[in-house]
C-alpha cells in the first residue's frame, strides 16, 4: 500500500537527520605532508581537523554521520575508532565508508547515491571545516525555502567577509550571483586570484529573467563547503556522471541548465559573530590557526578541550598552555601561542603567535614566530623559525634559519648550520611518482576539470624530487619536494605582486596546488594555439565573430565544441526531432557558456561530417547526400542565427569547413548547403554579403570550393535586380 | 557660488512626429504638457533649487523659439511669485536672480556638451559644481534633496547620478518604453551608493551575455545588478574633480571621445575607472530616487500622454475636494470633464464632450466631437462628429468630420480627410522630406529607446572599449 510507505518514509526522515563528511579534499595542496596523513587528521591548533568537524555536526544535532573515507581511509578508521565519537556517549553514531574508488566530490557522491544511505535531507560538509555557526537557523531557513520552492535542492551556507579576507580562499576564489531578495543563487563562477589576469564573468541575461528586481553579485562569502542537500542531489551527480566538484560542476550546472529545473539557495549568517571556514591551503590553515588563538571562533578553542586528552588552560594574552609545560625562565612568550603537554622551552627564547605541539624540544635562543610546530619535533638552538610549518617528529639543528613559507615533513631532519629557502617544502622520503599507476584517472580528470584540484589527494604525480645534501646538511634526512607549479610561479606571481601587500603573508606559502597546474599548464599551450589558429581564421574571413571571451576559461570553448558535435551527431543518428537537438544544444551552450558562434560552429561540423559519411559510404551520391542533410538538419540554425552577421558568419564556418572534404565534390556539397538553406535559414543579403566580403581570399582550396556556388550567386543577384525592376515599373 | 545647472534640450527621437525629428515638429523642449512647454517644469524646479546660472543647450534653430519661451516662463513665475508673495505678505523679492542663458549647440551626443564645459572653464569660472538636467523631466521632488545627497557624498566621489524607478502605470512590452539598463552598484554601509558599471540591453544583447568583470568582484565583493532601476538624465559633478581626471588623461580624453557618447557614459566611464585600477581611484556617487516622490522623463510618447493625465488626474483631485463642480448648463453646450483642461481662444461645438484630455489653444472643435483620453496641441481644426481616443493630434492639424481615431498620432499641419477610420496609426504628412526622414525616424526609434541618451554607435564603441581591455597587459588597466 503506497500510502503506508510514504508514511514510513516521512517517518524515518523525522528521525534521523544525517551528515556525510566528505574526508578528502581531493586536492594535493598540503603536499608532501598528505603523503604521510590525510588532511583531515593534520592537527590544527594541536587538534586533528576533523575533530572541529564532528564537534560541529555534534552540536548541529546530527544524528548519523558517515565519513566517506579515500585517501589513507585506514588512518581514518582507526582514529574514529579509538575516538570519542565512537563510544557510547557519543551525540551520534559514525560510520566510515571506505569509498577507495573515488577521485572527486562527484565520484564520492556517486557511490554515496550507489550505496543508498541517504534518507531524507542531509548535510554536507568536508573534513576541514572549523566553524560555530548556530545550525539551527540555516536548518529553519532550509525548510522555508523548501516550502516556498519545490525545487529547492541545496542550501549553502555562506559568511560573509571582505574580498581579501584572510580566512577567504586565495586559491579558488569564487563569486555568486543571487537574487538579492530571495538569496536564489543565479551562477556561480570561479574567478582569477586578485592578482591574476582579468576576467570577466559572462552570465547569459536570461538567467536574470525571472528575478524581481535586483540581483548580487557576491565575491565577499567564505564559502565552507557547509550544505544542506535534499536526496536529489547524489541522484543528480549520478545522472551527471562528468560532474566532479560540488559548486564548479555542480552548482554552476544546475543553476544554469533549464532541464535540470531545481534551485539552489544560499544561507548568509548575518550574525558577525559567527565563524566559518574551511582550512583548504596554507593559507587558510595559518589564518585558521590564528583565529582560534585569537577566540574568533569561540567556543571552539584550544582551552575548550573538546578533545578529551587535552587539557588546554587560558592564560592573559591568548596564551593557552598544557600541564608539564617546562619553561625556561628567560623564554619569552608572546601573545597567541599554544604550547602542548611534555614541551620544554630552552634560555632566552622567543615564541609569539605560534602553536607548539605536544614533546617538542626547544633549544635556546630560539625565535619562533607565526609558526606551527608539531608534536615531537625538535629544534636545537640558535635558530630562528618564521611562518613556517615543522610536522611531527621532524628535527632542526641548531642555527638553522627556516624562511617564511618552509615546509618540514614529517620525521625530517635538518642538519646544523642550514638556511632554508623561501617555500621551500622538505620531505622524508621521496615523493614516487605514480603517474603511471594512474594515468588513466588523471588523463580523464585533467581533460575535465575547468581550473583546479583534480583528484588523488595523496598520492602526487608530477613531483620531481631532489635528493638534496646542500639542504639538509649531511647528517640530515629529507628530499626537496618540488611541484611542477613551483617553476613558473617565481615569475608569475613577481608579476603580480602588486597586491601581495594586502594579501596576508602567507599567501606565499599557499599558491602551490600541483595539479592546477599541470592542468593550467597545458591549457595555457594549448590555448596559445586556439587563440592562433582562431585569430587566422578570423583574418581571412573578417567576420565579427564573438570572440571577446578569449580571456575566460577557454577550455570550455574547446570542450564544448567537442561535446556540441557529438550531441548533434547523436541528434542526426538516432534521428531525434528537430526541437530536442536544438533543446539538447542549447542546453549545453548554457551550461558551458559558449557562444552562438561555437554552437554554429559544432552544428556545421556535425552536418558536414554527416554528410561525408553518407558519401563514403557511398549510401547517397554527393548531391543528395547534402541535400538530404541539410534539408532535414538545415532548420537547427534558425535558432542560432539572430543577426545579419551570424548569418555570415555560418556561411564562413560551412565554407571552411566544406573545403577541407574531397575536391571531388565538395563544390557541390557548399552549392547545395547554401541553396537549401537559403530562404529558409539566410537572407539574400546575407549570402551576397557573405560572397563579397570572401571573394578576396587567397586560400586554394576555398576558391575552389566556390567554383559551383557562383553560379548560384549570379543567379540570385540577377532575381534581385528583376525584382528591384519590377518595383521601379 | 555653487552650481551651474545645464538643461540639455535632446532632440527627442522618441518623440517623433512631434518633435523636431520632423520639420513640423516642435523643438522637443517646448512639447506641452498641460498646456505649457515641459522645459518650464524643469525652470521652475531650477528656481526652487536656487541655482545661480541656468544654461540651456539646444540646437541652434532652436534657439530662438527656446528663448521666447522663456521669457515667457520668466514673466509667467514672476507673476506667481508676486501672488504668492501677496499672500503671504513677505516681499517677493528674495534678492535671488537667476541667470537664464541658451547656449547654440548642434551635437549629436550630450558628451560634447561636458566637453564645452570643460573648455570653457577658466579660473575666472566661481561655479564650483555642475548639474547635468534633461529637458523632459518631472518631479516633485523637492531639489534640496538631491542638493542635499550631493553635499553629503562620499570624500571619493566626484560626482553623483541620480537614478530613478519608474511609478507610471504603463504596459511596458518587451522593454519599449523603459529601456531595460543593467545598472552595477554597491552599497556602502551608510546606505550610500556608488555606481560601479552600467550596461544597455543592446550590448547585452550584442554580446550575449552580462559581463561582470572580475576586477569590480576584486574591488566591490557585494554589489547589485539592477535591471529596473532608469536613468533620470540628472548629474551633479564636481568641476575641478573631474576636470582634474580629464586633465591627468589627455590620450583618453579627446574631443573624439566627448563626440561620440553621451554623458552617461562619460559618467559610466567614471564609473568603471573607479576600480579599473590597480590603486582606487575617484567614484561616482549614486542615489536612487526615493519611492515616496513623484518623477518621470517625457522622453517618448506613451510617458508624455501619461504626464498630461497625471496632471490631469491631479487637477480633478483638487477640483473634487474644492467641490468647484461644473455649474449646470445648458444641456446642448460643450461638456468638458474636470480631469480635462482647455487651452484660451479655443472654441468647442455644441454636444462636444471632453474627457481626460487636453486641448492646446486656439483650437476649433465642431460639435458631436468626443475626446477621451487625449492630447491635442494647438490651433488644431476638429470637424463635427469626430471621435478621437487615445490620440495625440499636432499643431495645426485637420480632422475632417466622422472620423474615429483611436491609438493614433497624429503629425502637425497633417489633414485627416473626412470619415477616417484608423486605429495605432502613425499620421504622417505626405512629403517627399517625410519619406525619407520617415526611414531613419523610424529605425532610430526602434533601437534606441532612450531617447537622446544612447547613439546609434553604441556597438562600436564597445568594441573599442574592448579591445582597449584586452590590451592593458600591464598587470592592471591603465586607463
Amino acid at each position: 500500500m503506497p500510502p503506508k510507505n510514504k508514511k514510513q518514509k516521512d517517518d524515518v526522515q523525522d528521525e534521523r537527520f544525517q551528515a556525510i563528511v566528505l574526508t578528502d579534499s581531493f586536492q594535493t595542496r598540503f603536499m608532501p605532508l598528505t603523503s604521510v596523513k590525510p588532511r583531515c587528521l593534520l592537527p590544527l591548533a594541536n587538534v586533528p581537523l576533523i575533530e572541529y568537524t564532528l564537534e560541529f555536526l555534534a552540536k548541529a544535532g546530527v544524528n548519523e554521520v558517515h565519513l566517506m573515507c579515500s585517501s589513507h581511509a585506514e588512518q581514518i578508521q582507526q582514529y574514529i575508532e579509538k575516538s570519542k565519537w565512537s563510544s557510547h556517549n557519543s551525540p551520534f553514531t559514525v560510520y566510515t565508508i571506505m569509498s577507495l574508488e573515488s577521485r572527486s566530490v562527484g565520484d564520492a557522491m556517486r557511490d554515496l547515491d550507489n550505496r543508498g544511505l541517504i534518507t531524507g535531507d542531509f548535510l554536507l560538509v568536508s573534513g576541514d571545516v572549523v566553524t560555530n555557526i548556530d545550525f539551527s537557523k540555516v536548518m529553519n531557513f532550509h525548510k522555508y525555502k523548501k516550502q516556498q520552492d519545490k525545487d529547492h535542492i541545496i542550501t549553502m551556507v555562506l559568511t560573509p567577509a571582505s574580498p581579501l579576507h584572510r580566512t577567504r580562499s586565495h586559491v579558488d576564489p569564487a563569486t555568486f550571483i543571487l537574487d538579492k531578495k530571495t538569496n536564489r543563487c543565479l551562477f556561480y563562477q570561479g574567478i582569477p586570484p586578485v592578482d591574476g589576469k582579468k576576467a570577466s564573468i559572462n552570465v547569459d541575461p536570461e538567467l536574470f529573467e525571472d528575478v524581481e528586481d535586483e540581483i548580487s553579485i557576491r565575491n565577499d562569502l567564505i564559502d565552507c563547503h557547509v550544505d544542506i542537500c535534499t536526496p536529489h542531489v547524489p541522484q543528480i551527480f549520478q545522472e551527471n556522471f562528468d560532474y566532479q566538484y560540488l559548486r564548479n560542476d555542480f552548482v554552476k550546472g544546475v543553476v544554469t541548465t533549464d532541464l535540470v529545473k531545481k534551485t539552489i539557495y544560499a544561507y548568509i549568517s548575518e550574525n558577525s559573530s559567527e565563524y566559518a571556514a574551511r582550512v583548504e591551503s596554507w593559507a587558510t590553515y595559518d589564518a585558521i590557526s590564528q583565529d582560534i588563538l585569537a577566540r574568533w571562533c569561540y567556543p571552539l578553542g584550544p582551552d575548550s578541550n573538546f578533545v578529551n586528552s587535552t587539557s588546554y588552560r587560558y592564560e592573559a594574552k591568548h596564551i593557552y598552555k598544557e600541564e608539564k609545560v617546562v619553561l625556561a625562565q628567560s623564554c619569552k612568550i608572546g601573545t597567541c601561542t599554544s604550547i602542548g603537554a611534555n614541551t620544554t622551552v630552552g634560555e632566552r627564547t622567543t615564541i609569539k603567535k605560534s602553536v607548539i605541539g605536544r614533546n617538542c624540544k626547544i633549544g635556546n635562543n630560539v625565535v619562533i614566530s607565526n609558526s606551527y610546530i608539531w608534536d615531537g619535533a625538535i629544534i636545537e638552538d640558535n635558530t630562528s623559525v618564521n611562518h613556517t610549518i615543522v610536522a611531527s617528529n621532524a628535527h632542526i639543528g641548531s642555527n638553522v634559519v627556516l624562511s617564511p613559507g618552509v615546509v618540514i615533513g614529517f620525521n625530517v631532519k635538518i642538519g646544523n648550520n642550514k638556511r632554508i629557502a623561501h617555500n621551500a617544502r622538505v620531505s622524508e622520503l621521496p615523493i614516487v611518482s605514480n603517474e603511471d599507476l594512474f594515468d588513466d584517472s588523471f588523463e580523464s580528470d585533467s581533460e575535465n576539470s575547468e581550473n583546479d584540484e583534480p583528484s588523488t589527494p595523496s598520492i602526487p604525480h608530477i613531483d620531481i624530487n631532489v635528493q638534496d645534501i646542500d639542504l639538509v646538511g649531511e647528517d640530515g634526512v629529507g628530499f626537496l619536494y618540488v611541484s611542477d607549479k613551483d617553476f613558473d610561479e617565481e615569475s608569475e606571481s613577481e608579476a603580480g605582486d602588486q597586491y601581495s601587500g594586502i594579501i596576508y603573508q602567507m599567501k606565499s606559502l599557499n599558491v602551490s596546488d600541483d595539479s592546477i597546474a599541470s592542468v593550467s599548464n597545458r591549457n595555457k599551450t594549448r590555448k596559445h594555439s586556439r587563440k592562433h589558429s582562431r585569430s587566422r581564421r578570423l583574418s581571412t574571413t573578417s567576420v565579427v565573430s564573438t570572440d571577446f571571451d578569449g580571456e575566460i576559461y577557454s577550455e570550455e570553448e574547446e570542450d564544448f565544441i567537442q561535446e556540441a558535435v557529438a550531441t548533434v551527431d547523436r541528434s542526426l543518428n538516432n534521428n531525434h526531432d528537430l526541437d530536442t537537438a536544438v533543446l539538447e544544444l542549447n542546453t549545453l551552450k548554457m551550461s558551458m557558456n559558449a557562444s552562438y558562434h561555437d554552437v554554429r560552429n559544432a552544428t556545421s561540423e556535425a552536418l558536414v561530417k554527416q554528410v561525408l559519411k553518407f558519401i563514403k559510404t557511398q549510401t547517397l551520391d554527393p548531391k543528395s547526400a547534402a541535400k538530404k542533410v541539410f534539408e532535414r538538419w538545415g532548420p537547427m540554425y534558425k535558432r542560432q542565427i539572430f543577426e545579419f552577421e551570424d548569418g555570415i558568419d555560418l556561411l564562413n564556418i560551412l565554407q571552411e569547413k566544406i573545403a577541407q572534404s574531397d575536391k571531388a565534390y565538395n563544390q557541390i556539397i557548399l552549392f547545395v548547403a547554401v541553396q537549401t538553406l537559403y530562404d529558409e535559414v539566410l537572407s539574400e543579403e546575407a549570402i551576397l554579403a557573405w560572397w563579397n566580403s570572401s571573394k578576396n581570399i587567397e586560400d586554394e582550396n576555398i576558391k575552389y570550393v566556390r567554383g559551383l556556388t557562383e553560379q548560384f550567386i549570379k543567379w540570385l543577384e540577377t532575381a534581385e535586380e528583376e525584382s528591384e525592376e519590377e518595383e521601379s515599373d | 557660488m555653487e552650481f551651474h545647472a545645464v538643461i540639455v534640450c535632446g532632440s527627442g527621437k522618441s518623440l517623433s512626429p512631434f518633435s523636431r525629428i520632423r520639420s513640423t515638429g516642435t523643438p522637443k523642449a517646448l512639447l506641452p504638457i498641460a498646456n505649457r512647454p515641459m522645459i518650464d517644469y524643469v525652470l521652475e524646479w531650477c528656481e526652487k533649487a536656487f541655482f545661480p546660472r541656468v544654461t540651456i543647450v539646444a540646437d541652434s534653430d532652436c534657439q530662438e523659439e527656446i528663448e521666447r519661451a522663456i521669457g515667457n516662463f520668466k514673466v509667467n513665475y514672476a507673476k506667481v511669485k508676486q501672488e504668492n508673495a501677496d499672500e503671504s505678505g513677505v516681499d517677493s523679492n528674495d534678492g535671488h536672480n537667476t541667470i537664464i542663458d541658451v547656449l547654440p549647440l548642434d551635437t549629436d551626443n550630450t558628451g560634447e556638451i561636458l566637453l564645452h564645459l570643460y573648455k570653457s572653464s577658466s579660473s575666472l569660472d566661481d561655479y564650483r559644481s555642475f548639474v547635468i538636467l534633461p529637458c523632459d523631466f518631472i518631479t516633485n521632488l523637492p531639489p534640496q534633496v538631491l542638493i542635499e545627497a550631493y553635499r553629503n557624498k562620499e570624500d571619493s566621489d566626484v560626482g553623483l547620478l541620480v537614478t530613478y524607478y519608474n511609478q507610471l502605470d504603463i504596459e511596458d512590452k518587451k522593454s519599449k518604453i523603459f529601456p531595460k539598463n543593467y545598472t552595477i552598484y554597491s552599497e556602502l554601509s551608510d546606505g550610500k551608493c556608488q555606481l560601479l558599471d552600467m550596461y544597455s540591453n543592446e550590448d547585452i544583447d550584442f554580446h550575449k551575455a552580462l559581463q561582470i568583470r572580475t576586477q569590480m568582484c576584486w574591488r566591490h565583493g557585494n554589489s547589485t545588478i539592477s535591471t529596473k532601476l532608469l536613468n533620470s538624465g540628472i548629474f551633479f559633478g564636481s568641476k575641478d574633480a573631474i576636470f582634474k581626471i580629464f586633465d591627468e588623461n589627455p590620450d583618453k580624453v579627446t574631443d573624439s571621445y566627448f563626440k561620440n557618447r553621451p554623458i552617461t557614459k562619460i559618467v559610466r566611464d567614471l564609473g568603471r575607472r573607479s576600480w579599473r585600477h590597480s590603486s582606487a581611484k575617484e567614484t561616482i556617487g549614486c542615489i536612487v530616487l526615493p519611492q515616496q516622490a513623484t518623477f518621470f522623463r517625457n522622453n517618448n510618447l506613451p510617458v508624455l500622454m501619461e504626464a498630461n493625465r497625471y496632471f490631469m488626474k491631479a487637477q480633478a483631485i483638487a477640483k473634487a475636494t474644492q467641490g468647484s463642480g461644473q455649474p449646470q448648463k445648458d444641456k446642448t453646450a460643450a461638456n468638458v470633464g474636470i480631469d480635462s483642461l482647455v487651452g484660451d481662444n479655443t472654441t468647442l461645438g455644441e454636444r462636444t464632450n471632453v474627457k481626460r484630455s487636453v486641448v492646446g489653444s486656439n483650437c476649433i472643435i465642431g460639435k458631436r466631437v468626443k475626446l477621451t483620453g487625449c492630447l491635442i496641441l494647438n490651433n488644431v481644426t476638429i470637424d463635427d462628429d469626430v471621435q478621437l481616443e487615445n490620440c495625440i493630434i499636432g499643431n495645426n492639424a485637420i480632422i475632417h468630420s466622422k472620423s474615429r481615431l483611436t491609438n493614433c498620432n497624429v503629425e502637425s499641419t497633417n489633414e485627416v480627410v473626412k470619415g477616417t477610420q484608423a486605429k495605432g496609426e502613425t499620421l504622417l504628412c505626405l512629403s517627399l522630406e517625410g519619406l525619407v526622414e520617415d526611414e531613419s525616424a523610424l529605425s532610430e526609434e526602434e533601437e534606441s529607446s532612450e531617447t537622446d541618451e544612447s547613439g546609434s554607435d553604441f556597438s562600436d564603441d564597445y568594441d573599442a572599449e574592448e579591445d582597449e581591455y584586452a590590451g592593458n597587459e600591464d598587470g592592471l588597466f591603465a586607463y
